[in-house]
């Protein structure tokens, strides 16, 4: 007979996730849970505050994708403000969200995954970094450094600094880009195509290698969500919201993000802070879909950059004709395809004459009752939702995140790898590890997520049927 | 190689924890030859700033509350090479990082660790903390005067 641990997420742990894999009298994987343990309630104290410090306030949700929530206030605070803001205003924006995927994106190749990519899953723990990286792989590790920093000045030169900058406003942004400033962004393009354009490569010839995992490593049928253009392109600021099953038919499209909460509604579970946001008409869980990269490079009909729209091919067919690549394995492809396309974008925002126009600001004041905004933010679609009185004082706030989206996914690709990976043999080292990485393909920001603070670490635990403690991994 | 960088973190919207920041702002305002960063927190790509400089200095607020004065702890490489550098880092790392990507550190590196004693939501500093940020500016001259000549600019 078996036995279900519960686990109170409340326990101080290290860190602010953790694993079980509960086994069963055969020692075969009955079930695996990520559990996220932190809660810090960002929605219910915003209530009381006045829309125009909203930005402010959200951006300080996360240090990893801050603009993400800066922009995304703004544009809910621009719904209230019911005003379109200036063409500048819009280029300015845009230019700061794709700086932070370029730097969060960066992060997760080059710091958080590349280890398990270049090393391997087995490979020592105590190599298994940034710093074993450097035999064989230094000039990747130090490119990689290098990217990351070309996003943060975006993000600080547009700003004034690299996190929980208040720059953006409802109607507009506070300050220009400056020429010279503009120049030496624009310089930076060179060395970032070339690193991105060289992380591409390695990947690729590393892929090779997890032949054996990669069918493991989250391969299921779900639907998958994001944002595209009016014509259909890879978007991340605008756009509206398309629906997609696996086999590449397209369920809704050019959803206002307005909309969203027709389309998506959230469960909670009793064992996780983080909740479990699910398609409305198809029901809980079976609504499960994905957002993030491997979302968005499956379901826009084209990239409109060269570079990334001829990654973008290859990469879909990967894939039968017309259906999406299910693999969460490709989340790490598909965000590197997002980078090259980040690249090309920013080159072509700071090449045109608008990006240095001044009027920036659109004046106006409560105009709605009710505003929401949307972005794509690097681990996928975020929306602020918010509900003011006349005098602009939050009443009410809704955040659907990008991480919790990914929550239903989760869950079942670590499933999946725990019970591939664990029949009964004694539990490597490198098979909780396996199962970890499942999680982090998703890049989860659980700062975001349960709007809590602090930093993606992880505890592994493996538990008999009669609940104790077989085995742990601490991250 | 440059001369001095100095480095404050922290967060400034939780009253002391910002003390790092406010002390590298007041350095940065009263001598200019000394380069300034203020960061929320450390993270891997300072390790590129760091590999240009002589002598780094962090600043930070510390919660040990058995003293009550500004602390220099030396800075030495980390041993612990398993630590990773994800979303943030030690100055043990960042040194550690500087030496493995760039192969350089700098000759001097110390921690200054600020007592804070309220790390509520708020922008003041205690009066305690306020003072030792201030001092901050006159340990950094004393600092800066006693470096040996090669540390110094250039």
């Amino acid at each position: 007979m078996t036995r279900t641990l519960t686990i109170d997420p409340v326990t101080r742990i290290e860190g602010h996730a953790k694993i079980t894999i509960q086994l069963d009298e055969k020692g075969a994987v009955e079930d695996a849970r990520f559990h996220v343990n932190e809660f810090r309630g960002f929605e219910k104290f915003c209530e009381g505050r006045l829309l125009w410090e909203m930005p402010g306030i959200t951006s300080r949700i996360c240090g990893i994708c801050p603009s993400s929530h800066l922009i995304t206030s703004a544009k809910a605070g621009d719904d209230i403000f019911a005003v379109e803001i200036p063409e500048t205003a819009e280029l300015l924006r845009r230019l700061l969200t794709l700086g932070q995927w370029v730097q969060s994106h960066a992060l997760s190749f080059f710091h958080l995954s590349s280890p398990d990519l270049l090393l391997g899953f087995d490979a020592p723990a105590a190599t298994r970094n940034v710093f074993g990286l450097m035999n064989g792989h230094r000039e990747l590790v130090r490119r990689g450094i290098r990217l990351r920093k070309f996003g943060q000045e975006i993000i600080e030169i547009l700003g004034g600094r690299r996190i929980h900058t208040p720059w953006a406003v409802a109607g507009g942004v506070r300050e220009p880009l400056e020429a010279g400033k503009r120049d030496h962004l624009l310089a930076w393009i060179p060395e970032a195509r070339e690193t991105t354009l060289m992380a591409l490569d390695t990947l690729r010839k590393f892929e090779e290698g997890f032949r054996d995992d990669i069918p493991r490593f989250g391969t299921f049928r779900s639907l998958f969500v994001g944002l595209v253009s009016h014509n259909g392109a890879l978007e991340y600021y605008g756009g509206g919201l398309r629906i997609a099953d696996s086999g590449g038919n397209v369920i809704e499209d050019h959803i206002d993000p307005r909309r969203y909460r027709e389309f998506f509604a959230e469960a909670t579970e009793s064992w996780s802070y983080l909740k479990f946001p699910y398609y409305r008409p198809f029901g809980y869980p079976k609504g499960m879909y994905r957002v993030g990269p491997l979302a968005r490079v499956n379901i826009c009909d084209y990239i409109d950059t060269p570079l990334a729209e001829a990654e973008r091919k290859t990469f879909k067919a990967l894939a039968g004709e017309g259906e999406m690549v299910t693999n969460s394995f490709y989340y790490h492809h598909a965000r590197l395809i997002e980078l090259l396309f980040c690249i090309e974008k920013i080159e072509h925002l700071l090449s045109g004459p608008a990006i240095l126009g001044t009027h920036i600001r659109a004046n106006a004041m409560i105009n709605r009752p009710e505003g929401i905004g949307a972005s794509e933010a690097p681990r996928g679609t975020l929306f602020h939702h918010y509900w003011v009185n006349e005098d602009g004082v939050l009443q009410k706030v809704n955040m659907l995140i990008a991480t919790g989206q990914n929550n239903l996914a989760m869950n079942r690709t670590i499933n999946q790898i725990a019970a591939h990976y664990i029949d009964g043999s004694p539990i490597t080292e490198g098979i909780l590890n396996r199962i970890e990485a499942g999680i982090r393909m998703f890049d989860p920001c659980l700062s975001c997520s349960t709007h809590a603070a602090g930093r993606m670490a992880l505890h592994v635990q493996v538990l008999n049927p009669d609940g104790s403690l077989r085995t742990e991994l601490r991250r | 190689m440059s001369g001095s960088l100095v480095i404050g973190y922290g967060n400034t919207l939780r009253s002391d924890d910002g003390a790092g920041v406010r002390a590298a702002e007041l350095i940065r305002a009263a001598i200019p030859d000394v380069e300034v960063v203020v960061v929320p927190q450390l993270t891997p790509e300072l390790a590129e700033n760091i590999s240009r400089y002589r002598h780094v200095v962090f600043l930070d607020a510390s919660t040990e509350t058995d003293w009550q004065t500004l602390r220099v702890l030396p800075v030495n490489v980390s041993r612990q090479s398993s630590a990773p550098v994800t979303h943030a880092a030690s100055p043990e790392q960042l040194l550690q990082l500087s030496k493995a990507v760039y192969g350089t550190v700098p000759d001097r590196t110390v921690l200054v660790t600020i007592p804070a004693v309220s790390f509520e939501l708020g922008e003041t500093l205690s009066p305690l903390t306020a003072r030792r940020v201030v001092e901050c500016v006159d340990w950094i001259r004393s600092e800066l005067s006693e470096l040996p000549p090669r540390l110094r600019g250039g």
